[in-house]
């Protein structure tokens, strides 16, 4: 606790919980911050931290618990109450509304406010914390790191802003763009507002909080000052107990094997154009049977158009893509498939599965060319509700129902499922793309487990992801994407972050070519 | 054809704009915040036939106008009920309401088929009307007829210049996001339903009590639909959308222009008229898609609160 | 309280939602009649149970649901897909007037007439897939909302309709009826007990309703139109064509539609007239929803809103009330059920 503070805390939360049905997202978390304090809450994957501030700014309401906000206890029913406290948040995924000017973005937000008053406010921020923003821009044209920005200008335009929450802010951002984040954020909390800063990630939290909140399960595991603090002790206090596999240490896994086998897949001058993201630019690269192939980037980098070509759902130029030789671009998903590839999309619910129909049937929809289970046109519901259920319990999916439908599923049960069905007949190639995004930490070993023994069993497996560590902790080798163009591709270990993060902002691709 | 022919024309195509418009209007309104409904034609049925009872009964025109549009925004909250309570799907929704407002006006109506009332005149004084050309075509309409206009021209000027406008943009874009913002997401959509539905309801009152007047069984024959797909041809805004109910208000009166011109087409043939029209116009509007001509995001979609 | 989704849809709710629809309707408008002065048990009784209590009644009944059955069956097909088509009531008068076209111009009494009437029946169908057809092409090639153009498309045929009656199809020895000429007795479709008025057609729809019921649970076709009526992207992972299942399920949905009309054409009425529909294609919407899109719920739902057209004639020689009380009733219906849908899907909880 910082003992320096007069006065009571900023916030205050006693006890407070949140359950979505059986499970307990928010379990009685007790803490405070106080006014000009930076402090972290840090968490795996599903821990909750996005639930809690989801509390805390009202878009959530509590099922118990206190908040008392500068002494006074407060109900916080909705986001407009919320802001009126004095509270401001900056989404993961952001609310700014596309279709709308900077100014329409920061009007909405700011009622009684005149168009004059607000540019004179939004200019006055703007050069108190040296930030660059259009007031006259669409935001369809903003880069993510520009919408971060007109985020953050939105709260800090506020009438009153003494708490910000910012929820995963860096996962969008460049390395250098974090470093910019970092001193805006310090130059706020010196102001005297408080900074909630939710992170998964170890170095960021040492380098910008005085203090971290951990959090397990959904409930408060630790309430560390940060200086001079211990990086094990705080992975301990993040780690689910039983979960295996430390995150960072890689050193003993086995992809790490030298000997190099047959290449199979070569992706040559691959190239498209996408409609609203950037698209590709003569992608080149191989893979190896037992390839565990990362491709890394900021999001909007060219990774949609890249799965896309490469499960088949957009065709490309006949070389561009080669398999044993045969040119592969132009063919087709099912056609693919035949050939033993498969694709896991980055959207679960309403790409990779269908939102409202039950698990058999999410089941068939990638297994229609199967003889097994649809013959003439005629399906085989028996068989699939059989495969269907040696997949459930073989991949420890556990489901409320027999017939429940994928949407009622949690994110994590239902990726275990999707990765299972996909693995199940020992694909050739696996392409997916952040596959265990938003899961438990433990569904997020299971799925890289999965991944793992698919590759040691002699299939290229090639992730596309925005989380590094995930990429370190599993790949062979990983490069990174910039504006649809691809790095080369190097194995890589903990010490070459600092190398990955200058090839997302183009810096290698620049120099090689 | 002489310029008084014009000017008669001008006159009667305005006059048959009038429920368009009204109409197109109150959709505007709804859909720019998400709210699709489908029932505008049960709606308009509705509003003209209670204005047609309240007419004959109490001789009042005000009376009857806002009956009509006092029903229409009944029955606009009862599909903001529907939809935005229970959840219900809005195509479904929005077919009820019409299949339930047929019905009853068909009902309601009954005894008042064959009845007649003498409509409203004009407004402006003899003088005005009388000056050459543009007295006909401009100033010898009935007051419901300059009331239209105003109201229509005040949601014009509300959507798309003040704050609220930006509100209901806001929350027809992305619900979540608005909620997020601090907007009230769900009583906005209330609010443009109900107010929606009552443009919707005048307009039937003027089809019954001013432009023919009298009530027959569905004789709205298909305006509402037809303002739904002026709407999607407007690009969900209200000026274009006038400029658009002026057009087909134009193709309304196609057998006038087609009497004038000597020309007889079996007046079934040209009664398909403005349906082609419509399905031309949307043909052309859809594969020509400019960004700016784009739906409201969420327009028909459920909207779940968090909570 | 507050609504909280069940982690499997409720089963039991499933099967009551409709029945507590069918309640609340009839209590609603049992509480209209008595506003109206009439006595709502004996308005009721003329409406549901009157028209059934007899052997004629019950032909009267099949015969209603004839159309009915068969524009449900391929709209049934439609939504399932998520293709909003509301254009059933045009594809079944393009069917009239289609098939009641080539009716008229092969209209004798002897020939091959059994060919005869089958190149009607299948004309009417085609007539319908035709009119469907339009809208698939709209939606696939030129991305027009389907409930739009399938709309304008039901305006256009009516339209069509009545020029055709009342000019090139005139009866010229009729009066000046717009009505073409009666069919002859051997271009009609023949009647499945002598004596009734029921027709094959019944047993017809009975057939399509099998067959929806075999396709959507048993074949590939089915599975598909599912997957794209849930998410279009789950599709294309899947590796097929959204739009070849848009254009399947619209032709099918037309031509049962097309047939429908046909075999009212050369069924009860046996000549074109302007009145050949009650609106079956609005009608048959409901059907879908309140049988809940299972074929044993349709063949239901069907009988209990042919019943509703029935009761409203019989209420309105009966008592003289006007027979669209049965349009109210049906939208009242659907009203309800859209509202009870809630609970299959979320429970109500006390808030604490």
């Amino acid at each position: 606790m910082n003992k320096n503070a007069s006065g009571p805390p900023r916030l205050e939360l006693i006890g407070l919980s949140r359950s979505f049905g059986a499970m307990r997202a928010v379990d009685a978390v007790s803490l405070a911050v106080w006014p000009g304090e930076i402090c972290a809450v840090l968490g795996e994957n599903g821990a909750g931290k996005s639930t809690l501030m989801n509390l805390l700014y009202g878009v959530l309401t509590a099922d118990d618990g206190a908040m008392v906000w500068n002494g006074r206890e407060v109900m916080v029913s909705d986001p407009r109450a919320a802001q009126a406290l004095g509270i401001g948040m900056v989404f993961q995924h952001f609310s700014v509304l596309e279709t709308m000017t900077v100014e329409d973005n920061i009007a909405l937000a700011l009622p009684g406010l005149d168009p004059k008053a607000l540019q004179q406010r939004f200019s006055t921020i703007c050069d108190r914390y040296r930030l660059a923003l259009d007031l006259d821009a669409p935001v369809r044209d903003l880069s993510v790191g520009e919408r971060q920005r007109l985020e953050i200008v939105r709260c800090l335009m506020q009438p009153k802003i003494e708490l910000l929450i910012l929820d995963e802010p860096t996962s969008v951002l460049t390395p250098t763009e974090v470093e910019q984040l970092f001193g805006l954020l310090r130059e706020v909390a010196a102001d005297g507002c408080s900074v909630l800063f939710i992170s998964h990630k170890l170095p960021e939290v040492f380098a910008l909080c005085s203090r971290a909140l951990v959090l397990r399960r959904g409930a408060v595991s630790g309430d560390v000052p940060l200086e001079g603090a211990d990086q094990d002790l705080l992975l301990s206090l993040m780690m689910d107990r039983g979960a295996t596999a430390p995150a960072m240490s890689v050193t003993d896994s086995p992809k790490k094997r030298q000997h190099r086998s047959r290449q199979r897949l070569r992706v040559q001058n691959l190239s498209a154009d996408c409609a609203l993201a950037p698209g590709l630019d003569a992608v080149s690269f191989d893979a190896c049977e037992g390839d565990i192939i990362g491709i890394a980037g900021v999001a909007g980098s060219g990774q949609d158009g890249l799965m896309a070509a490469l499960s088949g759902e957009q065709l490309s130029a006949p070389e561009s893509i080669q398999w044993d030789g045969s040119n592969l671009g132009s063919q087709g998903i099912r056609e693919r498939r035949t050939m033993g590839w498969r694709s896991l999309p980055i959207n679960r619910l309403g790409h990779a599965a269908c939102p409202a129909l039950n698990m058999p049937s999410n089941f068939l929809l990638t297994h229609m060319q199967n003889e097994r289970f649809v013959r003439r046109g005629w399906i085989h519901w028996r068989s699939i509700w059989e495969a269907t259920a040696m997949l459930v319990k073989a991949a420890d999916v556990r489901m409320t129902s027999p017939v429940a439908s994928a949407n009622q599923l949690s994110g994590g049960t239902l990726q275990k499922f999707i990765v299972a069905r996909e693995l199940m007949d020992r694909p050739e190639l696996l392409c997916c793309y952040n596959p265990s995004w938003g899961v438990d930490p433990g569904a997020r070993t299971a799925i890289h487990d999965a991944l793992r023994s698919a590759a040691a069993a002699g299939s290229i497996v090639i992730v596309i992801s925005e989380d590094l560590d995930e990429l370190i902790e599993l790949c062979t080798r990983v490069g990174a994407l910039y504006q649809g163009r691809l790095s080369r591709l190097q194995p890589l270990g903990p010490a070459s972050v600092e190398t990955l993060g200058r090839w997302m902002t183009g810096q290698e691709t620049e120099s090689a070519a | 054809m002489d310029l008084i022919f014009i000017a008669d024309l001008l006159a009667a195509t305005l006059a048959a704009t009038v429920p368009l418009a009204l109409c197109v209007t109150g959709v505007v309104i709804g859909e720019r915040s998400g709210v699709l409904n489908l029932g505008q034609e049960g709606i308009m049925l509705m509003g003209a036939v209670c204005a047609f009872m309240v007419a004959l009964n109490s001789g009042s025109y005000l009376l009857a106008s806002l009956a009509g549009a006092a029903v229409g925004a009944a029955m606009g909250a009862a599909f903001a009920l529907l939809t935005l309570v229970f959840q219900s799907n809005a195509v479904a929704t929005g077919l009820a309401l019409t299949i339930f407002g047929t019905g009853l006006s068909a009902f309601l109506g009954e005894a008042y088929v064959g009845e007649s009332i003498s409509g409203l005149g004009p407004l402006l004084p003899e003088a005005l009307r009388t000056v050459p050309l543009l007295g006909p075509v401009f100033f010898g309409h009935d007051a419901l007829f300059y009331a239209a206009l105003v109201l229509c021209l005040l949601v014009h000027r509300v959507l798309h210049t003040q704050r609220v406008g930006l509100m209901v943009s806001a929350v027809g874009e992305n619900p979540e996001t608005a909620h997020r913002l601090g907007l009230p997401v769900l009583r906005t959509r209330w609010l443009t339903a109900i107010i929606g539905c009552a443009f919707t309801g005048l307009g039937g009152a003027y089809l019954a009590i001013v432009y023919t007047p009298l009530w027959t069984e569905g004789m709205t024959a298909g305006r509402g639909w037809i303002a739904l797909a002026l709407v999607v041809l407007a690009g969900w805004r209200v000026s274009w959308g006038l400029l658009a109910a002026f057009g087909f208000g134009f193709i309304s009166i196609s057998n006038l222009v087609l009497q004038g011109l000597g020309v007889t087409i079996p007046v079934n043939l040209l009664a398909t008229l403005p349906f082609v029209m419509c399905l031309l116009a949307l043909v052309i509007v859809s594969s020509g898609r400019r960004s700016e001509r784009e739906p409201p995001r969420s327009l028909g979609q459920t909207y779940i609160k968090e909570n | 309280m507050r609504l909280e989704r069940r982690s499997a849809s409720s089963l039991g709710w499933q099967l009551l939602s409709p029945l507590i629809a069918v309640t609340l309707a009839m209590l609603t408008a049992s509480a209209l009649f008595a506003a109206l002065g009439h006595a709502p048990l004996q308005v009721l009784e003329l409406l549901f149970i009157a028209p059934v209590s007899d052997a004629y009644g019950l032909s009267e009944l099949a015969l209603k649901m004839t159309p009915l059955l068969l524009c449900a069956t391929g709209l049934a097909l439609c939504f399932r897909a998520g293709v909003w088509n509301i254009g059933a009531e045009g594809q079944y008068l393009a069917g009239c007037l289609v098939g009641g076209s080539v009716a008229l111009a092969l209209n004798s009494p002897d020939g091959p007439t059994v060919w005869y009437l089958c190149s009607a029946v299948v004309a009417g169908a085609a007539g319908g897939a035709v009119w469907a057809a339009a809208v698939a092409l709209l939606r696939t090639r030129f991305h027009c909302s389907e409930v739009l153009t399938s709309i304008m498309l039901n305006y256009v045929a009516l339209y069509l309709l009545l020029w055709a009656v009342g000019g090139p199809l005139k009866d010229p020895a009729g009066y000046s009826f717009p009505e073409s000429a009666l069919l002859e007795e051997a271009m009609l479709l023949p009647p499945l007990v002598q004596g009734y008025r029921a027709h094959v057609g019944f047993a017809a729809s009975l057939l399509a309703l099998a067959v929806l019921w075999t396709v959507v649970s048993r074949t590939l076709l089915g599975f598909k139109i599912s997957v794209v009526g849930d998410s279009q992207a789950a599709a294309r992972h899947a590796g097929f064509s959204e739009h070849r299942v848009v254009w399947t399920v619209l032709l099918s949905c037309g031509a049962l539609a097309g047939l429908a009309g046909v075999m009212t054409v050369t069924g009860p009425v046996g000549q074109l007239t302007p009145h050949l529909s009650s609106g079956y294609g609005f009608t048959a919407i409901i059907v879908v929803f309140l049988g809940r899109f299972h074929p044993l719920g349709l063949l239901l739902a069907a009988a209990l809103l042919a019943l509703s057209f029935i009761g409203g004639e019989n209420l309105q020689i009966e008592l003289g009330l006007p027979k669209s009380i049965a349009l109210m009733f049906q939208g009242l219906l659907l009203f309800f059920l859209l509202a009870t849908e809630l609970l299959t899907h979320y429970r109500l909880v006390p808030r604490e």
